[in-house]
């Protein structure tokens, strides 16, 4: 649908996308190095044995987070439906008789809606 | 004056009944049909707020036993201005629809309203087994002629199929009250509980006590006899049915509580019987059937007639605990639907008065249009659901309650479960109401604006629901007065 | 200012939206968005430590409780409702506008409920109130109506279960404890407390009850979402923490909550489903919090409920906003949004950055207390689960909801910029994300223990850097993917979750039995039926007028029958009561004989003419068993004698004592009923024991009455 349309001229957000990316890839590697020296030179709070290695809390993030995307595409193919899915009608697959074979009303019972109520 | 109150509840409206019929004049009629039901509910309010002991009145002064004797404990006295306060709602206010319903028919419409008050208000007064049954056939046969009034033809259908069943019940317990004074001797109440002891390991004790406890059922529609039920409230006139949904089923249900407790005793029939055991299952498949039925009812009055057949369930499971606070639940409960349903019943007629037809769907859209009218509808279903704030909270809070204190918390969780249809089925009149735009091609409305005599009867009843769920304690204290004197009286 | 505190907070709310549709235009939207204000003044009178209290039902109920942990709510849930209907300032409908009242009015009541009778009502007027935000849509989009009418029954049924699960475990606990009052409860001291603990789960949408929040959150308006997102769960979040807090099942429940949903949130389409999956993320944090239980973690809790109803509100209004201006929020079908909406971009971003706990804002200086909590206690599994899920969190919530909507691939969508109030909202919702970031001390003021918050410090530098860490490496994966060309497209698809199982077999499953049913009964009947039916059936399509008007055939019959068989089955109920011998009949007669005894001993003592009757019935008293009949004459002879022996003290007391003017005949009399009444006592003492020790034996082997006293 959204095809047809013309697209706002490029944003600075656009063009230096890449440039984002980058940014991004530096922090990173800004980090790891403050991280190495904070190790040295600081005092680490922690609570675990893990936490005391350099960059362990950077391989978490990058690692649970693909971890997950891609698991997510796993479970895609097992609880992906069409977007209609719960709509579609409930068929009851329930023996179907032949027609009745005496128009005999059947007997009101309790439950049934009363078909009686019928404008006529 | 005083003392000949019970009487006057009866005998007013008994009384008016011919004289209606003699005026022949239409206006007339409506208004001594109101004074009349007004003074009765006068009598049955003042009897009621100021007695302190349960009332015995010897008609014609014969000593009781001998002579006929009205008797009039707390509950009674309840009961009585429960019905005739309906009634006074039903009959004075009715919309225009109502009204019209009976057009050229007036003077019999009233007389035979009258004669209805007449025999609920005696059945509940009278201490006298055989009166009981002589004041269920003048309501029965009132009643009956009322359903057949009904402004469509399958009213008359209706009143067939009610006058079979309701005939088949009076039977039951005209058999069950032969049944019983063979035994006993006696036709009052108070001799017959005395006597029954001697008497309650016999074969033919028994036999007398299924038949009136059946015969009731069915007046009372305990399930799998509630078949007339649906199509008498559905059919009649709206003032009659606004009338039966609050009164009838209630007193027969009363006279099932006197049967139990002041006839045979609580001890005899749920210990030796087991009553309990029989009453049990069949409350809770009413309660389930009757709300399941509800939500798929195409028209509005069938929907709240269902709903009806679910609320005896409570009722009847309330009566088969066979404990104090059952009977008081019960009695509670009895009240708070008796004007909830009443009110639901005043509004779905004005309703129908307005768009002239009851199908559910006729009714889209319509509660930016009558804004008053359908949030009286909501607060009635919220008490029907039972939410607190309401009275139906009330009397639901009680019915657990007395469950738990029997030790039976699974008994408490399928109210609550059922509690839950009946939230499916009030929400869909709702949703129907507020969320629904209003039909295409529906035919114009049969009038633009609901009068006032329309919303008001109504209004009032939903204000008393909603004030009574507030000031819970005004109905539970005498209720709980009530129920101690039928019971301490009983064990 | 006394009458006042009368009411519980939030009264103003719910009493003065009864009056909204009374103003028309802009006068309503000042008077709305004036009550929160109201109430929040309101709230500001009652100090820490009120109590208010009513009665109800004979019960003494706690109106009012107000301490630092109901507090704290007390304060959010305020300025939730003011941002709510600031952001709704455009909505004319009274409808939408009374609903949030009411319900925020409910949740903040619930707040500040000190038992569990108060706190029911308001549970359930939250569930009421807030099912008219959803169905609210429906009248919007008329094409949308039958669909979220169902929605809205789903949400309905399971809110309103949850409350019908509170009120029976309020009953349960109230049996089992005698006691109503809401406070720390005891999952083994009580079944209530279980069902209790239930209705709070659903709520708070444990696993396997969670659906609900993703089924019908984003099908409401679009101010309707931000509003039902502020209250219900975070009030099953207060009520767990008042109530189960230590509680350690809910520790592995919450880590469970944390994790699962993130799979389900990456692949959504929907940006507000996938806001409602990363909701019930962020409720895994509180949960895991309230279940370590101590002061650091409940402070945690309290503070991430606080900070979470503002981050995840301000997504939400970014996310309405988007769906107001372009009439959709599918994932697949926008992009490139930044150009015409930046400053909605913006406030959305620091949303984004505030839920992945970026250091500087709310997210970080709240969350970090729970995981520190949980290191504390050193739960290594739990721990990990955590980080696993604030990665999680950092791509649903922090990166695919900005990149996705406002930026990625450009649409084309000429769009304005979102209403003013609308930003007016965001901006302070925003700000209040950043205040809380950057001044924490202000938040940690207000939570249920400060001493113990005042030693927190949640800038501390390896804290600092170790989230700062998994943020930018998570964010570098991310980038990794995308390029490599690996991560999932936004496709418009649905997926299943936890509602599969009502949604789809269990719908199958009632129209299959119906079906069944109808097949039994067609079967059954038809052959019941036979030949009859058949000559009736054509008797009926040649005579009869056309069907319905007949009325409902067989019901009269049917009807019948059963009255029949009811009266059969009474009858043999009865019969095996009556004649069967044995044990059952002996109990029952024994039963009855005590009956008797007791009611003769019930009637005053003056009553002789009753106790005559009375000791006649037991004389009478038709019973099988030797024993028995022997208990009973020697009752009905003792009670006979006594009686007698009463009769003439009567007497001789009208008598009166002889003197000397005492003709004959009264000295005679006086002298008669003296021996009667000493004859009458040697009777008693003859029988007393036979019947004394006899009803002893028969009240002890036959269980004194089964009913008590009632």
């Amino acid at each position: 649908m959204s095809d047809a349309r013309e697209p706002l001229p490029e944003s600075a957000i656009e063009r230096n996308a890449v440039n984002i990316q980058r940014a991004v890839v530096g922090v990173c590697v800004l980090l790891l190095l403050a991280d190495v020296a904070f190790t040295f030179l600081g005092h680490r709070h922690t609570h675990f044995g893990f936490e005391g290695y350099i960059g362990v809390y950077a391989l978490v993030g990058f690692v649970s987070y693909v971890g997950l995307v891609l698991s997510a595409k796993l479970l895609r193919k097992l609880v992906m439906r069409p977007e209609d899915y719960y709509d579609a009608p409930v068929v009851a697959a329930a023996p179907v008789s032949e027609p009745a074979p005496v128009s005999e009303p059947a007997p009101a019972t309790e439950v049934a809606p009363d078909t009686t109520e019928d404008p006529s | 004056m005083s003392e000949h109150l019970p009487i006057l509840m009866v005998l007013v409206p008994l009384l008016s009944a011919p004289l209606v019929v003699f005026i022949k004049h239409r206006k007339a009629s409506r208004v001594i049909a109101t004074l009349a039901c007004a003074l009765s509910a006068c009598a049955a309010w003042t009897l009621a707020l100021q007695m302190s002991s349960a009332v015995s009145y010897p008609l014609g002064g014969w000593r009781p036993a001998i002579g006929i004797e009205l008797r009039v404990d707390f509950a009674g006295a309840y009961v009585a201005a429960i019905v005739s306060t309906i009634a006074t709602f039903a009959i004075s206010l009715g919309t225009r629809g109502t009204r019209e319903d009976v057009v050229g028919r007036e003077m019999f419409f009233y007389a035979a309203f009258l004669m209805c008050v007449a025999g609920l208000m005696g059945m509940v007064v009278t201490g006298d087994a055989f009166n009981v049954f002589v004041f269920l056939e003048i309501s029965s046969l009132s009643t009956y002629t009322l359903v057949a009034m009904g402004k469509e033809r399958r009213a008359l259908t209706a009143a067939l199929n009610y006058l079979f069943l309701g005939t088949l019940g009076g039977t039951f317990v005209l058999i069950g009250i032969g049944l019983m004074y063979q035994m006993t001797g006696t036709l009052n109440a108070a001799a017959v509980s005395a006597r029954i002891r001697e008497v309650e390991h016999l074969r033919t004790t028994h036999v007398a006590f299924a038949f009136l406890a059946v015969g009731l059922g069915i007046k009372l529609a305990v399930f799998p006899l509630h078949q007339w039920l649906p199509g008498a409230y559905s059919q009649a006139p709206h003032a009659v049915s606004s009338f039966l949904a609050g009164t009838a089923t209630k007193v027969m249900y009363f006279q099932l509580i006197r049967v139990v407790v002041s006839f045979f005793g609580v001890a005899y029939v749920f210990d030796t019987l087991h009553f309990g055991d029989f009453l049990l299952p069949l409350s809770l498949v009413a309660m389930f059937a009757g709300s399941l039925s509800a939500i798929f009812q195409p028209s509005l009055r069938r929907l709240l007639a269902y709903s009806s057949i679910g609320q005896v369930g409570y009722l009847t499971l309330a009566l088969s605990l066979g404990t104090e606070a059952g009977l008081n639940a019960g009695l509670l409960h009895l009240g708070a639907h008796a004007v909830t349903k009443t009110a639901l019943f005043l509004i779905a007629a004005a309703f129908i008065a307005q768009v002239g037809d009851d199908r559910l769907d006729r009714l889209s859209g319509l509660g930016k249009r009558y804004p008053l009218l359908s949030l009286g509808f909501v607060l009635g279903g919220l008490s029907l659901i039972g939410v607190p704030g309401t009275v139906g909270f009330v009397s639901k809070w009680a019915l657990l309650e007395a469950v738990l204190a029997g030790g039976r918390p699974w008994l408490a969780f399928l109210i609550l479960a059922s509690s839950m249809l009946a939230v499916v089925y009030v929400f869909r009149v709702v949703e129907v109401l507020y969320f629904r735009a209003p039909l295409a091609n529906a035919p114009p409305l049969a009038r633009e604006r609901a009068d006032w005599g329309s919303w008001v009867p109504a209004g009032l009843l939903v204000l008393v629901s909603v004030g009574l769920g507030v000031w819970s304690e005004l109905p539970s204290e005498y209720v709980a007065t009530a129920a101690q004197s039928l019971f301490g009286g009983a064990r | 200012m006394n009458a006042l505190t009368q009411l519980f907070p939030g009264a103003l709310m719910i009493l003065g939206a009864c009056f909204v549709p009374l103003f028309r235009g802009r006068a309503r939207s000042a008077y709305v968005l004036a009550l929160p204000l109201l109430s929040a003044a309101h709230l500001a009178l009652f100090s820490l430590g009120h109590q208010g209290s009513a009665t109800l039902f004979g019960y003494t109920l706690e109106l009012v409780r107000v301490d630092a942990l109901s507090r704290i709510f007390g304060v959010i849930f305020h300025i939730a409702a003011f941002l709510c209907c600031l952001y709704a300032f455009h909505v004319k409908r009274p409808l939408e506008h009374v609903a949030t009242l009411v319900y925020a009015g409910a949740a903040i009541g619930a707040t500040f409920a000190g038992d569990l009778l108060t706190l029911f009502v308001f549970w359930e007027l939250t569930a009421l109130s807030s099912v008219f935000l959803i169905l609210a849509r429906g009248l919007d989009e008329p094409e949308r109506r039958e669909r979220v009418f169902r929605v809205s029954m789903r949400y309905l049924v399971i809110q309103v279960g949850s409350g019908v699960l509170l009120l029976a475990g309020t009953l349960l606990y109230y049996q089992g404890t005698r006691s109503l009052h809401f406070g720390r409860m005891n999952l083994e001291e009580s079944p209530g407390a279980l069902f209790i603990f239930l209705a709070f789960g659903i709520k708070a949408a444990f696993p396997l009850l969670h659906n609900w929040v993703q089924d019908a959150y984003p099908e409401a308006s679009v101010s309707g979402t931000v509003v039902l997102a502020s209250f219900t769960t975070k009030l099953a979040i207060y009520a767990l923490a008042r109530g189960f807090a230590g509680t350690d099942v809910l520790i592995p429940i919450g880590a469970c909550m944390t994790a699962f949903p993130i799979f389900f949130a990456v692949l959504e389409n929907d940006l507000r489903r996938v806001l409602a999956y990363s909701l019930n993320n962020q409720l895994g944090y509180m949960v895991v919090g309230i279940g370590v239980g101590t002061e650091l973690a409940i402070n945690g809790a309290a503070a991430h409920a606080f900070a979470h109803i503002l981050y995840k509100g301000l997504l939400l209004m970014s996310m309405g906003a988007v769906l107001y201006r372009t009439g959709t929020i599918k994932a697949s079908e926008l992009g490139g949004l930044h150009k015409s909406m930046p400053l909605t971009t913006a406030f959305c971003i620091i949303g984004a950055l505030s839920i992945s706990a970026f250091p500087g804002l709310s997210g970080f200086v709240t969350k970090s207390m729970i995981v520190s909590a949980v290191g504390e206690a050193h739960l290594l599994v739990i721990f990990g689960v955590l980080l696993f899920a604030s990665a999680g969190v950092c791509d649903h919530s922090g990166i695919k909801i900005p990149f996705f909507t406002f930026f990625a691939h450009d649409q084309g969508w000429k769009v304005q910029e979102a209403p003013k109030h609308m930003l007016l909202a965001m901006g302070l919702a925003a700000a209040l994300c950043i205040g809380i970031g950057v001044f924490p001390s202000a938040l940690y003021a207000l939570l249920p223990f400060p001493e113990a918050a005042a030693q927190y410090h949640a800038y501390e530098t390896t804290h600092v850097l170790t989230m700062l860490q998994l943020l930018f490496f998570a964010g570098l994966a991310f980038i990794t993917l995308v390029r490599l060309g690996v991560y999932p497209p936004e496709l418009p698809a649905i997926n299943l979750d936890t509602d599969y199982f009502y949604r789809r077999p269990l719908k199958r499953f009632v129209v299959e039995s119906y079906a069944l049913a109808s097949w039994v009964r067609e079967r059954t009947w038809g052959m019941a039926l036979g030949l009859r039916g058949r000559a009736l059936a054509s008797l009926r399509r040649n005579h009869e007028p056309p069907r319905g008007r007949l009325g409902e055939p067989w019901t009269a019959g049917a009807t019948t029958l059963f009255a029949a068989l009811m009266l059969f089955t009474l009858l043999l109920l009865t019969s095996s009561a009556g004649c069967g011998g044995g044990e059952d009949a002996e109990a029952n007669d024994a039963r009855l004989l005590l009956d008797r005894v007791g009611a003769i001993e019930g009637v005053p003592e003056q009553a002789f003419e009753a106790r005559m009757e009375r000791v006649e019935v037991l004389r009478r008293l038709p019973l099988r068993g030797e024993s028995l009949i022997a208990v009973r004459e020697a009752c009905a002879e003792m009670h006979g004698a006594l009686l007698e022996a009463d009769v003439q003290n009567a007497l001789i007391h009208s008598i009166g004592a002889p003197d000397e003017d005492t003709p004959a005949e009264e000295l005679a009399r006086l002298e008669r009923a003296f021996t009667a009444a000493e004859a009458a006592a040697a009777r008693v003492v003859v029988h007393r024991d036979a019947c004394v020790d006899g009803t002893a034996t028969l009240r002890a082997r036959y269980a004194p009455d089964r009913r008590g006293s009632e």
